[in-house]
């Protein structure tokens, strides 16, 4: 049987975790005292390195590798928190956020400590109310105990945390769109290179991580590293937050060890399988803007490696399944819809071919494109795919593509030529 | 960055600077890498995505602007894989645009028709409605704002931000429902907001002024210098049918990079005058120039003995301005003025005298005529009236006895020679910086009319018949050249289109 192995959820049923004697009652800032107090900030820096931890946000970079791209200047540093969680499916950095946000607070303090930040960020959601509330109240507590903002416990080390409250754009959870919207301006993806470690936030090196991503680093210098890559399995260390929806008897969020079991065990076992007892036909296993993996391709290891050799990915860890009433051309043109919304119009291959592509697929969905019109989706798919600025472009083409690869007979059933014959 | 760095380009071996982009490197082997949203002057956007390339060793394409050359790389700007991708760029481009051509004022120096027939495939396979946004738009009294012909590639909002310094343009909404809009109440302010039509590499902006006038197709083009200060912008002038339709900077790095203000841009209608003088008129009747040289002859010798006042233009070229002093040399005329109009200038490229060649009057031995006007009465006045600024007082005016003006339009004088602006004639002025810049006939607006170093030298040869007036603007300038120090060496060839320092006069850059 597939159990949780709860570290950053431990303690998320108790109300008082909270509170800062709450969270102080089991560990909580004895990791950052630790730091401040006894390591130096590259020391930090390699317990995270060691510790084989991965971005949680979706693209899974190793965190200490990103903390090491910040130049050793004299020049003004910014840690971002990425809690602009948006990805259709996803719902876990909320559970930090809402029920032990002390962790997050920890964490940000330690990558900050490590690259030498002062000032930090955290973009939360807009749609995310209570989490801007939760984290206000455990800063302000924070604050007050002298664990945020000058000087804290006495160790010379300053720094302050702010919360920044989205505007509701999808594309602000990229992480360059994030920077440029705090900085007050549109949410627009930049350029790369430069890359934000070393040229972020007003031009200084600039450290973007997500809520989980920096929760992990509490617990990873509460416990050392090698206790964090005991965890999981090589490649996934540590815990892991996912959050299973669709067309399972128990969704909700679940922290895992990656490695142990594969992807149709945890469906069957954690998830309940299908709530209708139908077969499932397909899954989202990394969000929305991931490949999808058909019914035959879930007895794949659940780890990062092995979703990515089997052609997806875990990305911001939201499994999303569907069982066989669900059409797979209703799931594709959903897709492209959120996509071509959210698409912000900076560049001309998405802003123009996110909308065409939902249309395209609106034609098929509606009975009125031929053989050809299917051929001409791939293709400009194709167009479009590697030649944007940020990653949104890829996050419809490759859902999208999946899912006229893999449920091609179902698309072709609804040609027109089918339809009138 | 600095040294010289070894890069390929489409298999061709080229040494270029360090620090160039893809676009401006590939120059140097011969190819040019199409581009949008790319300006030299303005920052990377890296927005319209045309020009991707491969570069050897990087799976994904590369956008050519926002990649700079490193030592031993080798990229491919016209490899079939570049091709696809230009190809579907186009494409993707063009499934939103209205494809108005036909009533489009940019038809013709656009560069979606550019690229469409050089990386384009021809045909559409876009099927559905095209997005509707909106058209018409007004954005002032100078620039006009078509949504749906935009490509979105912000080269407007970038100058407006970081040239002119009025942040006026920006965004909204998103996706295919992208628009620029401007704050405020929905008008640009900036004096140089013009220059976002030339920018706009598509016809979304259009100019007020020159809209719907001509096809571009029709008309012609002069590279000559800005007059309406002395900054001397270079710019191309647009005519059609003898009257000037247009004007447009001409990029030179060392004046006005790419740029020009509204003001000189629009500052042209006195040329298309149709009540400009267009036959000398003697005693406030026409006649031939051969009897208006006469009259002004007899008028100049008449008053040799009370004195004559010479009052030139500082809208007059060299050339001019030497021929006039050749013929008050011969005179013995020693009171030789000009008037310098003045105004505001800023830190852009707006200078604060009024004309294009005030300094080249006072190497050519003029003063600027003081705000008091020597109490001295003269037989006769030679003046070439400003085009625009103050013009002489009255009370100068009335000191002398006969007066012989060359002037835009008809004035009360014994003898009034029309004056030709400075697009109907060749000739250099020394703009800001003593930069000697030159200035090319465009137009005729008239055949009649006779230019005016052409009456002066015909004025001179008919006091002194030895006179041998140089035929062309370069054999006078070369006449000249020889004659005065500030100008040794110079010559029209040496100028070139871009103009050249006087360094002989010592004025610092």
């Amino acid at each position: 049987m597939i159990r949780e192995t709860r570290v950053m959820l431990e303690h998320a049923g108790d109300p008082a975790q909270k509170t800062l004697a709450g969270y102080r009652k089991h560990g909580g800032y004895q990791a950052l005292a630790k730091a401040l107090r006894e390591m130096k900030p590259e020391e930090v820096t390699e317990e995270v390195l060691k510790s084989g931890l991965r971005g949680r946000g979706g693209a899974g970079f190793p965190t200490g590798r990103k903390w090491k791209f910040v130049p050793k200047t004299n020049k003004k540093k910014y840690i971002a928190v990425n809690a602009d969680e948006s990805e259709p499916g996803t719902c876990k950095d909320r559970q930090i956020m809402e029920n032990d946000p002390h962790q997050l607070i920890e964490g940000t303090l330690l990558a900050a400590y490590a690259i030498g930040a002062e000032t930090c960020y955290i973009y939360v959601r807009g749609e995310y109310p209570h989490s801007i509330r939760a984290l206000e109240d455990a800063l302000d507590e924070a604050r007050g105990a002298g664990l945020v903002g000058r000087d804290i416990m006495g160790s010379g080390f300053s720094c302050d945390i702010w919360v920044h409250p989205g505007a509701g754009a999808y594309i602000c959870g990229e992480e360059t769109a994030l920077l440029t919207s705090l900085e007050g301006n549109r949410g627009y993806p930049r350029l790369r290179p430069p890359f934000p470690a070393v040229e972020g936030l007003w031009k200084s090196p600039t450290v973007v991580n997500n809520v989980e991503t920096l929760s992990c680093v509490t617990h990873i210098l509460r416990r050392g590293a090698s206790w964090f890559s005991s965890l999981g399995c090589e490649g996934s260390t540590g815990t892991r937050l996912f959050c299973i929806s669709g067309h399972v008897r128990n969704p909700g969020v679940y922290e895992l060890e990656c490695g142990k079991f594969t992807l149709r065990e945890l469906l069957m076992e954690l998830g309940g399988g299908t709530p209708s007892g139908r077969p499932i036909k397909g899954v989202l296993p990394g969000g929305s803007s991931m490949p999808v993996l058909t019914a035959a391709e879930l007895d794949v290891r659940f780890d990062l490696d092995s979703i990515a050799k089997a052609g997806s990915s875990l990305g911001s860890g939201a499994i999303m399944v569907f069982d066989d009433s669900v059409s797979a051309v209703d799931v594709a043109l959903n897709i492209s819809q959120f996509y071509s919304h959210e698409s912000c119009g900076q560049c001309t291959p998405c802003r123009e071919g996110s909308d065409w592509v939902r249309l395209m697929l609106d034609a098929v969905r509606r009975r009125e494109a031929g053989t050809k019109d299917v051929a001409l989706l791939l293709d400009v798919l194709d167009r479009i795919e590697g030649n944007t600025i940020c990653a949104l472009a890829e996050a419809f083409c490759w859902p999208v593509r999946s899912f006229v690869k893999k449920f091609g007979a179902e698309f072709e059933a609804h040609l027109k030529e089918r339809a009138s014959a | 960055m600095s040294g010289t760095v070894n890069v390929t380009v489409d298999g061709k071996q080229v040494a270029v600077p360090g620090g160039l982009n893809l676009i401006e490197a590939a120059r140097y082997a011969g190819k040019s890498v199409p581009h949008y949203c790319y300006h030299p002057r303005l920052s990377v956007a890296g927005n319209c995505r045309i020009c991707l390339v491969e570069i050897q060793g990087q799976g994904k394409l590369q956008i050519a602007c926002n990649t700079r050359v490193t030592e031993g790389m080798s990229y491919f700007t016209d490899n079939e894989r570049v091709r696809k991708a230009r190809e579907g760029i186009m494409e993707l481009l063009l499934i939103n645009h209205p494809l108005d051509c036909p009533i489009c004022d940019q038809a013709g120096e656009c560069k979606l028709q550019e690229y469409a027939v050089e990386h384009g495939s021809g045909i559409t396979r876009y099927a559905f409605e095209k997005v509707r946004k909106p058209k018409n738009v007004s954005w002032g009294d100078k620039v006009v704002f078509d949504s749906e012909r935009c490509i979105l590639c912000t080269r407007c909002v970038r100058f407006l931000d970081e040239v002119a310094g009025t942040p006026e343009v920006g965004l909204d909404m998103r996706g295919e429902k992208c628009t620029l809009v401007v704050k405020g109440d929905g008008k640009l302010t900036s004096p140089y907001q013009m220059n976002v039509i030339d920018l706009c590499p598509v016809g979304a902006l259009t100019s007020r002024d020159f809209r719907f006038k001509s096809r571009v197709w029709f008309m012609h083009f002069t590279d000559t210098v800005c007059t309406s200060c002395a900054r001397g912008c270079n710019v191309t002038v647009g005519s059609r049918g003898d009257r000037v339709l247009r004007m447009v900077p001409r990029a030179n790095p060392d004046v006005n990079h790419n740029w020009m203000c509204d003001h000189g841009r629009l500052h042209y209608a006195f040329v298309n005058d149709e009540t400009r003088l267009t036959v000398p008129r003697v005693a406030g009747k026409g006649a031939p120039y051969a009897a208006a040289i006469a009259r002004a002859k007899a008028i100049l010798e008449g008053a040799r003995g009370q004195g004559i006042l010479a009052v030139a233009s500082p809208f007059m070229t060299n050339e001019e301005l030497f021929a006039m002093k050749e013929l008050l040399d011969r005179l013995g005329v020693e009171d030789r003025f000009f008037l310098k109009p003045m105004g505001e200038g800023d830190d852009l490229l707006v200078h604060p005298e009024k004309c294009p060649n005030a300094r080249g009057a006072a190497l050519l031995g003029f003063a600027e005529a003081a705000a008091e006007w020597p109490s001295k009465e003269y037989g006769a006045l030679l003046h070439f009236a400003p085009h625009e600024g103050a013009d002489l007082p009255e009370e100068a005016l009335k000191r002398a006895k006969r007066r012989i003006l060359f002037s835009l339009k008809e004035r009360e004088a014994d003898v009034c020679f029309p004056l030709t602006t400075w697009i109907e004639k060749d000739g250099t002025v020394v703009s800001a910086g003593d930069r000697l810049q030159r200035l090319t006939k465009g137009i005729t607006f008239e055949p009649t009319l006779v230019t005016e170093r052409t009456v002066l030298d015909r004025l001179h040869a008919s006091l002194d018949a030895s006179h041998r007036p140089p035929d062309t603007a370069a054999q006078a300038l070369a006449r000249l050249a020889a004659a005065l120090p500030a100008f040794a060496g110079v010559t029209w060839t040496r100028i070139g289109p871009l103009g050249m320092k006087l360094e002989a006069t010592g004025a610092p850059a």
